[in-house]
This record gives C-alpha cells, structure tokens and sequence, in this order.
C-alpha cells in the first residue's frame, strides 16, 4: 500500500475538507483523506457522523465549503456543474443503499445508462458490454426485468453492474447492504469486493459494520465530522 | 379535527405560495369566464328585453300594415268608433353625426298613458314641448353624459327622408325640480312627438304601427274592422322570432364558457392533487402520529375548500371585468343581427353570482375528491409510493374507458334522434367530447408504452416516456385539458371558417350587379328607407346599364308569423346566380314559374325556423291583401338569421298599381364600362334630388358584410384564447407535479452522469411528447366537434347551412400553438429539475 | 339579386350603444299650464290642466298616487296664474259682435275655450237621470314654433282637448265619470270651422250649425244618444257678453249660455237596458286668454231652472276666508222678460247638507237660496238639492258636478238644475 503517495497520483483526495448543512452546523471539518488506485477504503462510524455526507463531497454531489476535494486529481471547487457531472461519470460509480435504480429501465437498461452517459461507444457495443456486466453479476438471466420485478438483492447487484460497467477509477459506495437481510448483504458485499478487486478500481466504501470494514484495505472512523485512521488498529490481510 | 392538523397541513401554503397560486387560477379562470359569459349574456338580454319592451310597452297586440306605413286616417277611426286602448307610432333608425345608429320613437304622448310609461323615458316627457314645438327630440337620459350636447343643442340628423336638424330636449333640464334617484334602467329609444316622426322619418300622413291593448274576448271584434291592408298581429309572436335567435346565440355563448370549465376543472383536479403528494411525507407523518384517515380527509378537503372560496372570490372579481369586455361584444352582435340594443353596465344578479360561488367551490371540493381519498387510505409512508398509485390508476384507466363509451353513445343517440332542439344537441356535443377525453387517458397510455417499445436502446427518452406512462394519473388530465382546448380551437376554426367561406362565396355570387344606388339611411330596420321606383329608368338611362335590379325588405304579416319579405325586380337569368338549394324546377322554368304564378323562395334557415319545403304553402300578405304562395325553391342565405322569403315584384305587386318605392337599385353595366366613371355621373344626379341616396359598388357591401361577421365572432376567438390560457396551465401544473414526483430520479441520473443540460433536455421533451400527443388527439376531436357545431348546432340554432372547410393551415397552427404551449409549460420545470439540489433528492423515499 | 344589399346597408354602421343609467322618478314638469280666467269652470279646467301634466308625467305609473295627490293639492292657483303665459294669444278686450249659430262654432287665437252642456232626463217609469260633457279645448301655445318644414304633420297642432263626461242614474244607484286628453289633430278631436261639430273621439256634439243639435257619448257602459233643441236663444253674460274678470283690459272672456234647451234620446245601459229619456239641458260657452283672481280657493256654480220658465246662473266665488267673493255673479232670465246681472248682494246662499264622497272628500249637497231678483219682482226663496249624494268626478282634479231638485219651502218640486263645487278637497 502506497499511503504516501503523491496527490497527483490519488484517486480521490481531500485535504483540510468541511462542510454545513444550511443552520444545522458543521457536519465535517478539517477532514484529510487520500485514496490510491485501486485502494480499497472503509470508514465506519456512527449515523449521523458525516460519512455519507464525505461521500457526497467525494462525488462532487455537494460542494465542499472549505478545502480541497480532487478527484483523478483535478480540483472540483474549480469546475462548473457541467464539467464535474463529466468528471464525476467519467471517474466514479456510486453504489447507493436503496439502489436508486431507474423504475422505468430494465436492468440490462439500467446498467447500460453510465454507457450511455459517459461513452460514445455505440449501441450494439453498449449493449453487449453490459450485458457481460450484468453478467459478471449474475444477473445474465434478468437483463430484461424491472427494478420492481427484482429482488432487493437482485437490485443492488444491479446497481454494482451499474457503477462498474464504465470502469470508473474510483467506486463510492453507501452502506450498500444497509437495505438487505444479513446474509443477502453478505452476498452482494462480496460480489462488491470481488468486482472491484477484478476491475481494479479503488474503493471507498461507508459503511457501520466494522466487520464489512475490516475486509478492506484500511479503516477510518469517522466521529463528529473528523476522520481518525484507525489502519494501525486493524489488522490489514 | 384538531387545529395542529391543520396548521401542519396549511403551512405549506406559506413555504409554497407559487404553487397554491397555480391552484387558485385554475379556480380563477373557471369562475371567471364563466361568471363573465353569463353576466355579459344576461345584460345582452337585459338591453335586448328592455328595448323590446319600449318599442312594444304594454301593448298586446299590434296593427301593421305595409312596409311604407298606412294611412294614419285608420288610427283616427279606430279611435273614433270607440277602441281606445291604442296608440299611433311612427318609427325608424336615425344617425347621428358620429355615425351611431339610433332608434327613433314617434309617439302621441296623450295616448301613450296605457303602453310605455316606466319602460321607457316618455313617461318623464316634457309633453308641451314636444307637442308645440316640432322637431324637439329626447335622446335617452343615459345619453347626455358622453355626448358634450346640452338642453336645447341642435343636432343634425339622418334619416330615410334625409337630413333634420333637431332641437335635443333634456327632461331634467325640464323639469321644475332635480329628479330623484332612481336606479331603474332609463331607456334607449329617442322619443319625439308624432307629428316630429312623420316628417323626421319620412312618414307623412302614415303610421308604422298602431299598438292596442286587447281583451281575449275582443280580438275577434277588432281585426273584423280593420281595413283591407292592416294586420292585427299579437306582439309576442313579433319578435318572438328574434329572441329566439337572440338566445341560441346566448346558448352557443354559454357553451364555450362551459367548455372553459370543463378544462378549467381538469387544471383544478391536477393541481390539487399535485398538492396532496408533494405533502405525502407530511401525511404520513401525520398518519405515524396517529391521525385518523377521516381527519386526514377532513383537512384535505378543509384546504380545497379554502382554495375554492379563495379562488372564488378573485374569479368574481375578475370576471366582472371580463365581462366589461364581452357585453360590449356580445351587444354589438345582437345588434347587428337583431336589434339596436343599448347595453348598460354590468350588474350581477345575486342568484347569478350565488350559483357561480357555489360552482367555484364544488368544483374545488370536487376536484380534490379523489386526492383526499388518496390521502386518507394512505397507511403508512410506504403505501403512498408512486408505483402503487399508478397501477390503481392504470386499473382505472379500464372503467373510464368503459364511461367513454357510454357517454359516447349516448351523445350519438341524443343526436341520431334530435332530441331536445338545440340545447338537446348541446348536451349531446358536451356528451361526446367528454367521451372522448375519457379515452385520452387509455389512448396515451397506449401511446406511450408503443413509443418505449420504439426507443428501445435509447435509453434517456425511453426514461422519459415511461416516466409519463407512469405518471398517468399526471399527465392524462393535463393532456386531456390541452387536447380539449386545442379540439375546441380546431372546431371553431373548421366552425368560423367553413362559415366565412360560405358567407365569402355567397357575396360573391350574390351581388350579381355592378353598381348598387341606395337611400343614405341608417337601415337598422330594414324596412326603413326607400327610393323613389320612378329611378329606375333615368338611373338605367344615366349608367348606360345593360339591366337594372331592384329590392325591397319588409316585415310582412303571414300565417306563419311575421316575415322577412324581399321583394325584388332581378336582372335577366339572376337564377344562374342564385345559390339554389332545392327546387321544384331550375332556371327559365323556376323564372316563369315565380314570374307567373303565386310562388316565391325561401332562404334556407326560413325553412328550417319554419319548418316549410318545397311544394309546402305560405298564405303571405301582399300589397293587395292575403294569398297564398307556393313555396318553389330553397336557397342559401346568410343575410337574415331570422330567414326571408323571396318574392317576384309582379306576384307582390299583382293587381295594383305597381310600387311607389323600393329599397336599392342594382345596375348592371355593360362589359368594358368604367365603373369609376359611372358613379361620378350617377352622383351628380343624385346630388340633385329630394331624396338622399348613394352609390355603392358590391366590393363595399362585401367589406361592410365581413366585418360584421368578423366582430360576430370576435367573442369566439376571444374564448378560444382563455381556454389555451387555461390548458397551458393545466400542462404546466401536470409537468411540475410530474418532475417533482420524479425527483429521485433525476437526481439519480445527474449522479450517474447526466449533465443539467441533459435533464432541462429530457423535461422538454416530455413536454412535447404531451403537447404532440394533444395535438394530434385534438385534430380528430376537433373536426369532429367542427362538424357538429356546422352540421347540427348551427343548422338548429340559425337554420344555415355551410360547406365544410378543413382548414388545413388553422390545423397546422393549433397543433404548433398545442406544441408551443406544451414546450413553454416545460421550460419553467426544466429549469427547475436541472438546477435541483441533488443529495435531498437522492435521499427522498421512494 | 339584391338581397345583399339589405344585409350591406341594412347591418353595418350601427354602433351606437349609449349606457342610459339614471331616471328619476317622473315629476310634474313644466305644466301646460293653461287656462284660467274662464270662469268657474275655467278655473275647474286650469286645475285639471295641471292634473293632465301630472297624469303624462306619471302615465308609466311610476308616480305613486300619494305623490300625485300631493303634487296637485300643492299647487296653488294663483301661482299657476301668475306664471300664465298669454303673449301670442288674442285677448278678449273689446266687446264684440255676437253672431249665432256662427259662434257656436270655435274662437281659434284665444287660449281656452269651452262647450259645456249638462242636463237632467226623465225616463219611461219615474226614472231620474243627469248627464254633464264637457269639451274644453287648451292652446299650449298660440302656435306652432319653430322651423315650418316641422309644422307638414296633420298631428302638428298647439292645441289639445280635454273632454269629460259624467251620467247618474238614480234608480240604478249608477253614478259615473270619464276623462280623457285627445291632441287637436289627425282629426282625433276639435271644433269644426265653420261651426258644425266638436268632438273628442267618439264624444261629439254635432250639428251645431242646426235647429236641433246631437250629442252623442259614452259614460263606462252607459251611451247616450240625445237630440238637443234649443227652446231659448243664447243669453250673453257679463256686459254684451264680455265678462271682465279683472281691472286690466283683455283680462275677461266672452261668455254665453243657452239656458234651456230640450232634450230627447235614448241612454243604454249595460245593465239594466235601454231608456227613453227626455229632458232639459243646459250649454255654457266661453273663450278668453285671461287670468284670474289670486284670492279664490273654489267656486259654487248653479244653473237652474224653473218649473215657470225662470234660468237661473248664480256662481259664487269663495275667498280663502270662506266668504264670497265680490266677483262672484249670476244672471236672472226670466221667461218673459230681459235678462238681467246678478250680483252677490243679491243672493243669499248656505250649504244645509254635506256629504262625504267614495274618495273622501266632503261637499254641501243641500243648500238654501233666497235671490232678490233684480227685476224687483218678489224675492224666491228655495232649496238646491242633489238627487243623489254622491256625484263627485273621479277625475285628476275631483269636483262635484251632480243634478240637483229644486224645492220650496213645502218640499214641492219646482224645478231641477245642475250645480258644479270645486275647491272642497282636502
């Protein structure tokens, strides 16, 4: 593991980063994070701490209020809405806890839409390599169903097809089992961890399940808006 | 239910004032041009009544005789052997100096005490003036005001008999003391004296009318002592035709606004609706604390109502302004086609208002029905979700279908078996078209999963279709409204169209002479002004003409009521000009048949008011007396609403001595003659007589006659216009629900990727997925409509038939305007969506 | 075809929408205020005049009744009088040359002018009637103003008539009026020149210009169709028949009565059929432009006559103190002797009865006379009584107009007349 990588070499990072909530205070201060390629991170914490909203930041969803936040190593601050919609499709999937599929799409639909965004690949191209995506997830035989014809667990997977099928550089996921049963969850946070492994794209994963943690590279906590590294804690594989 | 509810439930109105705003116009709208239609109907029939009632008073029935007057020596006899409930009147159009038409009443104010006191103004006459200084005048006292004349102004005059100088008298400069006030209507007629009249009006030694008062037991009695020539008609069958008229033109009115409401209806339905999900967190919220689904009801329809009284009160407000707008138009056409009607200030009747109150409100109350019923079976957050909601309403999209069709038989029945006249047929039209929207919602359901099937791969505009598809419960009431309006546009275009085209063509081929001389008069009445007969042939002589023509209109006593009787002396083969529906025969046989035997012609709506065809009888008073007229032929006519009847001058004149005076000349010139040159000298020789006249060329007549019609239809258009108005809201209302509803969604497209550019793209387009939808769905809607208001509401309302006209560019523009309207209402949510915040929407349940 | 050109002509050009707010209630305006001068029943007709504007003023009914009484008993007559145009009028001021049956016929010029005629009938069976017409004919002006091209109309007249008529059949219990305002024109009333007719519609009396004159009305459902036959000539009142009525010249009129004429004819009646009647009448005449005292609030007029043959005229002015006004005067006409004046200081007069009217009002219908005839012949001394209470005319302005008996002091009959009271109503 590279941690002292250099910041044009990092997938993500944050430096000196905070951020409020219009009249509800600070949820995040002084926050410092840096994910190298292919680095898989997780950071617990309790609800309410700040971790997703470290994700949204991370996302380009959310301006920082004060800091830096580069992704792939460009700034965001400096960029229109446009430009970071482009950064962010081109460098990152998001794993959502309720998967924030799109109802009216297909699965197969679904994960071809970042295709579609962030590519000018062409149709029967698109369809081809999310089809092998969706695959890779399990789910060759419901390409053609509904979100709503899925199961909570057939949907996350999905959602995971979804993020990988543009090889983003950088996966962002939000409790990603945090809406599924314990062993469904399992499930679907191995294939995450597998998929992400075989593409080879870093990983940032919020989650409070310390046991999910400990699976990956390396642990921060978060606790009242700070980020505290507890790598030296954990015993990393 | 308990105050906090409430609070918890309203206090959105003040975190989304632009919303509840959306809400009240539709309530504003749909009250308003409503309130406005009616109040603009009622004060057209109000001055309609009102001038009827001063001409007529209390008479029951009238003496009349022919259209030049009788000989007044009649009066004095009846008077003479006893019948003295009756009074003499001479009476006619008059202009004014700015070219206003007036309504002249000739009276004899000592025999005026039984018929026109309080209806009029001759009850505040300063009888002595009137009587010892001839040529006095009193112009209603509602004049004055915007005149600049004062008491004892001169004023010139024109006339049928030419032109007068009048000395204008003020009844409140004569009186001793000021009039009390009073809030009774004062009158429109410009009343003088009798012997005024006669002379003013041309009528020397005749009277128009004498009006009597008669006992049951009596009429007999007294029409077997009228003289040869005089008729004793009873005063409600004389102008019986004309308020018959006059409503089915109310009718159509009141139908258009009814119309507006139906769309305004859609708009409230929606935008209620719209107000009840954008709070479903609050419900169940609300739900969760144990709110009970009555309660919930309760408030829902608690705020419905508060709209709707809200709403309301500003559609009184501004339909009464509105209305300021439509009388004016509405008299101006009742006067055009009617009578010389004075409109006066619009003042809404309390049962009037009441009932469009209680329209306002139900409407509201009813429109939130279904929403409140949705909030009330919510049971828990999770049961609100959209997708439930939409497979009910996809469930329901079934029996509306099943509606539609009911109601569209219906209407066909109603229409197949003319039941109810014209207001029968109305029903059935509103019938029809409410089927029809009822299908809108199946029709575009299915039109929307055909176009997903059809953008399969391309992915974003499948998103936008199907989230339409999904939304039906949205996006069918919105695209029904616009359909609605756009049909309604369509149908007054093919209406108003066919009819100016007809109307067109008919001048065209009616005005078969190259030069016309008329009386310079006022014709308002149209057997006001004459010409002298003994014209002809110095006019004949003078433009070298090849033939001349005459005519002359009358009110004429038959057995079928009073009629429009047109007496003409045409030019050779006029037949081959004349629009001849149906005949016995055609040309020279037609031509010798009314040369030579008692038969005449009937325009068409003649023969629908009256029900007569060819080979049918009419017994018509002529100028010697009564005979009976076999009807010959039907034929086009859109000169007289009320219909004529076309008569030979020598089956008119048959037996006499011929006629003294006649209503036009038409002169045709010879090919290559100058008309510009004819003219010139026809006016030198006109310039010389006693008798004012003037020359006209058909170009004039056919300008004069298209602006007529024009301004008939302004109205129409001017309703055309708030119904868009209505529907633009309605989709505008129906896109923001729907993209507020999706907001998640979009929120998870942006996060995937998609640029804001990308998601005003996709709102825009689903904007002119509707709007293209509603207009192609209004195209059939409103031919179809079209055709009916031509070939049934016309027919039934006015008797006049019409080429059907598709009006292929008004088409072309109703469906760009639909397309407008539906892009323009997707701007301002397009906006909206792209500038969205997207980690709220991200985390909004499901 | 030129049907069209009715719609080119006939439609456009119309505009012309006034907004008529306003309209006061109806008021008495300006009165053809007329008349006057004529003697008492001139001054009835000034009163009625004034009613005749107000009935025009209020024909639509919007006059409540109260207002209209109130408008009429405001008026006082000697303010009517006062603002009494006669410029333009001719004026009686000169005595002039009576000529007969010439000036039966009408006097145009003069403002007023009236033909008068009362009478008592007899039926078949003991049956008792009175009848009274008038025919009273008001220059509005002394003519027409104004620009001549105005004046063509046969209806273009400055003059209008008022006629009324009134019949009272004792035995049928029957007392009724009628009234009515005709223009002078179009041949709807007038007095025709030379003399011959003077008619209001279908009242008319006609023949003047003959020994035996007809008259012919109606009163509600009673028609009278009388022959009129003079028995005496005309007998011209005040000097030579030129009555002054005040100091200044032209203020007086030219007055005559035919004081017993015969009377034979038929009366139908609706209900209770047919009658022969025969009878006596009485015909007044007088035209002028003058005006009148201002200190006169009525009158009461006798027209009698005698059984012996004797006429008697009496009217007695009464002042607003109740006392008779020295104007007040009357003519003696024997039968076989000349006619002479008749002054106040003559005639003692009382009212002995009143009664109260259906409208309310209250009049004397008995009085008692005592005359000093100025023949010097023996004074008489007789009751004037109504053959029935109730003769009031249900006119605009109401007065007494009823038959009357004439008693001696036994309660013997010994003659019969009319008597005209004006001034009594509240």
């Amino acid at each position: 593991m590279d941690e002292q990588g250099s910041v044009a070499g990092m997938v993500l990072s944050m430096t000196d980063v905070g951020f409020a909530y219009p009249g509800e205070g600070e949820v995040l201060h002084g926050v410092d994070l840096e994910l190298g390629a292919g680095e898989c991170v997780a950071i617990v914490g309790e609800s309410g701490s700040g971790k997703s909203t470290l994700l949204h930041l991370a996302a380009g969803l959310e301006p920082a209020d004060a800091g830096t936040v580069r992704l792939a190593g460009q700034a965001l601050a400096g960029l229109d809405e446009a430009a970071r919609t482009r950064l962010r499709r081109a460098q990152v999937g998001i794993v959502f806890q309720s998967f924030h599929l799109i109802p009216t799409l297909t699965a197969l639909e679904n994960v071809m839409l970042p295709l579609e965004l962030a590519t000018d690949l062409d149709a029967a191209l698109r369809r081809e390599r999310a089809a092998a995506q969706l695959a890779a997830v399990g789910l060759g035989d419901k390409a053609g169903r509904e979100p709503e014809q899925l199961s909570g667990g057939e949907q996350q997977r999905v959602a995971i097809a979804r993020a990988l099928v543009h090889r983003p550089t950088l996966i962002l996921a939000d409790e990603p089992t945090g809406n599924l049963d314990s062993r469904t969850g399992e499930e679907v946070f191995a294939l995450l961890l597998e998929q992400v492994r075989a593409t080879g794209c870093a990983l940032l994963l919020v989650t409070h399940s310390d046991d999910l943690a400990g699976r990956l590279d390396r642990v921060l906590r978060m606790q009242d808006g700070h980020l505290q590294d507890r790598a030296a804690e954990t015993p990393a594989t | 239910m308990s105050l906090l509810l409430v609070k918890a439930w309203l206090r959105d109105w003040r975190r989304r004032p632009l919303q509840r705003l959306l809400t009240l116009v539709g309530v504003v709208i749909a009250v308003a041009v409503v309130l406005a239609v009616d109040l603009a109907n009622q004060s057209a029939q109000r001055a309609f009544d009102r001038s009827m009632d001063e001409v007529a008073g209390t008479a029951t029935h009238q003496v009349l005789g022919p259209a030049r007057g009788f000989d007044e020596v009649h009066y004095r006899d009846l008077r003479l052997a006893g019948w003295r409930d009756s009074a003499p009147i001479v009476e006619g159009p008059a202009r004014l100096p700015d070219g206003r038409t007036i309504y002249v009443l000739g009276v004899d104010p000592l025999a005026e005490g039984p018929f026109r006191g309080a209806a009029s103004d001759i009850g505040d006459a300063p009888v002595q003036r009137l009587v010892t200084e001839p040529g006095t005048i009193l112009p209603p006292s509602g004049w004055w005001a915007g005149s600049g004349m004062a008491h004892e102004d001169r004023l010139a005059l024109e006339t049928a008999a030419g032109r007068f100088e009048v000395t204008l008298l003020d009844r409140a400069a004569e009186r001793d003391e000021p009039a009390a006030e009073s809030d009774d209507e004062g009158g429109s007629l410009w009343v003088t004296d009798i012997a005024t009249a006669q002379t003013l009006l041309g009528r020397p030694g005749r009277l128009d009318r004498i009006d009597v008062r008669l006992d049951e037991a009596d009429i007999d009695a007294f029409a077997e002592r009228l003289p040869d020539g005089l008729e004793l008609v009873p005063v409600a069958a004389r102008d019986q035709a004309s308020r018959e008229l006059a409503q089915a033109f109310r009718i159509n009115l009141t139908a258009m606004s009814l119309l507006a409401l139906l769309i305004a209806a859609f708009l409230i339905y929606n935008t209620q609706t719209f107000a009840v999900l954008r709070r479903r967190e609050v419900l169940a919220s609300l739900r969760l604390v144990g709110a009970g689904r009555r309660a919930l009801f309760g408030v829902v329809m608690l705020e419905a109502l508060l709209v709707g009284v809200i709403g309301t009160l500003l559609g009184v407000l501004v339909g009464m302004g509105l209305a300021q707008v439509l009388v004016g138009q509405v008299a101006q056409t009742v006067t055009d086609h009617f009578f010389v009607v004075a409109v006066t200030e619009v003042t809404p009747r309390p049962l009037a208002l009441l009932a469009v109150i209680a329209l306002g409100v139900g409407l509201s109350l009813l429109a939130a029905l279904a929403p409140a019923w949705e909030a009330a079976r919510a049971a828990s957050p999770g049961s609100l979700g959209r997708g439930r909601l939409e497979r009910r309403a996809r469930r329901g999209l079934r029996g509306l279908a099943v509606a539609a069709v009911v109601l569209l038989a219906a209407g066909g029945v109603i229409l197949l078996l003319g039941i109810g006249g014209l207001v029968g047929s109305f029903v059935a039209l509103f019938l029809l078209i409410t089927g029809f929207v009822l299908l809108i919602p199946l029709v575009l359901a299915g039109v929307l999963s055909g176009l997903a099937r059809l953008g399969r791969g391309q992915t974003l505009p499948r998103i936008g279709v199907r989230s339409l598809e999904r939304s039906l419960s949205r996006s069918a009431p919105a695209t029904s409204a616009l359909t609605l309006a756009l049909a309604a546009a369509i149908s007054v275009s093919v209406m108003v169209g066919s009819f100016r085209d007809s109307v067109e063509q008919w001048l065209g081929q009616a005005l078969t002479s190259d030069v016309y001389v008329v009386p310079v008069a006022p014709a308002a009445a149209r057997n006001g002004a004459r010409l002298p007969a003994d014209w002809g042939e110095p006019l004949a002589r003078i433009a070298e003409a090849e033939s001349v023509s005459t005519g002359s209109s009358q009110d004429t006593p038959s057995d079928a009521g009073m009629i429009d009787l047109f007496v003409v002396e045409p030019h050779p083969v006029w037949l081959d000009y004349l629009p001849l529906l149906r005949a016995e025969t055609t040309g020279a046989a037609l031509d010798q048949r009314l040369r030579e035997r008692d038969a005449v012609l009937v325009t068409e709506p003649f023969a629908a008011h009256h029900d007569v065809g060819v080979g049918d009888r009419l017994e018509i008073r002529v100028d010697d007396g009564r005979r009976m007229f076999e009807v010959a032929g039907v034929y086009r006519d859109y000169g007289s609403p009320q219909g004529t009847v076309l008569m030979l001058g020598e089956r008119f004149y048959a037996g006499t001595a011929g006629a003294e005076e006649v209503g036009s000349f038409g002169l045709r010139l010879p090919d290559g003659a100058d008309a510009a040159v004819v003219i010139e000298r026809l006016e030198a020789w006109l310039a010389e007589r006693e008798t004012a006249a003037m020359v006209t060329r058909p170009g004039d007549i056919e300008q004069e006659s298209m602006a007529i019609f024009d301004r008939t239809f302004a109205i129409t258009h001017l309703l055309r216009v708030i119904t868009l108005l209505v529907a633009f809201i309605a989709i505008l209302g129906a896109l923001m629900a729907l993209q507020m509803e999706r907001a998640r969604e979009f929120a998870t497209l942006r996060s995937l990727g998609l640029l804001p550019g990308g998601v005003r793209g996709l709102v825009v387009f689903q904007g002119a997925v509707l709007g293209g939808f509603a207009a192609l769905a209004a195209i059939p809607l409103g031919l179809g409509m079209g055709w009916l208001l031509i070939e049934v509401i016309n027919r039934e309302a006015f008797g006049w038939g019409m080429d059907l006209r598709w009006p292929v560019r008004e088409i072309g523009e109703t469906v760009a305007l639909g397309m407008g309207a539906a892009l323009l209402a997707a701007l301002i949510p397009a906006w909206r969506m792209a500038r969205m915040r997207l980690v709220p929407a991200l985390r909004e349940v499901p | 075809m030129e049907r069209l050109m009715h719609v080119g002509a006939g439609l456009p050009a119309k505009g012309s929408c006034q907004s008529p707010t306003r309209a006061g209630a109806s008021r008495a305006s300006p009165l053809p205020q007329v008349l006057l001068e004529m003697f008492p029943h001139k001054i009835l007709r000034l009163l009625v005049l004034v009613g005749l504007v107000v009935l025009l003023a209020a024909c639509g009914g919007a006059e409540p009744p109260d207002a209209r009484e109130a408008e009429v008993s405001g008026l006082r007559v000697g303010e009517a009088l006062g603002g009494e145009e006669t410029d333009g009028f001719r004026r009686a001021d000169a005595p002039r040359e009576f000529e007969f049956p010439r000036d039966h016929g009408p006097h145009p010029g003069f403002r007023n002018e009236w033909w008068y005629v009362t009478g008592n009938l007899d039926g078949p069976e003991g049956e008792r009637l009175g009848f009274h017409i008038t025919f009273f004919r008001v220059g509005l002006a002394p003519e027409l103003s104004g620009d001549a091209r105005w004046h063509e109309s046969a209806w273009a007249s400055p003059d209008i008539w008022m006629a009324h008529t009134a019949v009272v059949d004792r035995e049928a219990g029957h007392h009724a009026s009628e009234e009515r305002f005709v223009r002078d024109g179009a041949g709807l009333a007038g007095a025709s020149d030379p003399v011959g007719r003077v008619w209001a519609e279908d009242w008319q009396l006609a023949h003047l210009d003959r020994d035996r004159w007809t008259l012919d009305f109606s009163v509600d459902d009673y028609r009278l169709a009388l022959e009129l036959e003079p028995l005496r000539g005309p007998v011209l009142q005040g000097e030579a028949g030129l009555s002054q009525k005040g100091p200044e010249p032209g203020n007086a009129s030219y007055y005559y009565s035919m004081p017993r004429i015969a009377v034979r004819g038929e009366v139908e009646r609706a209900q209770h059929g047919r009658l022969a009647v025969t009878g006596q009448a009485w015909m007044d005449r007088e035209w002028s432009t003058s005006a009148l005292s201002e200190d006169q609030v009525g009158w009461d007029w006798f027209a009698l006559q005698f059984a012996d043959g004797l006429d008697v005229m009496y009217y007695q002015l009464r002042k607003a103190d109740g006392q008779p006004h020295p104007l007040s005067k009357g003519r003696w006409m024997p039968a076989d002797a000349d006619d002479r004046l008749l002054e106040p200081a003559q005639v003692e007069l009382e009212p002995r009865r009143w009664a109260t009217q259906p409208s309310g009002n209250r009049y004397p219908v008995e009085w008692a006379m005592l005359i000093a005839p100025p023949d010097g012949s023996a004074s008489r001394e007789f009751t004037v009584r109504a053959i029935r209470d109730e003769q009031e005319m249900d006119t605009v302005i109401r007065y007494w107009e009823g038959a009357v008996d004439i008693l001696d002091p036994d309660g013997e009959a010994i003659g019969r007349g009319f008597v005209e009271l004006t001034g009594y109503d509240d």
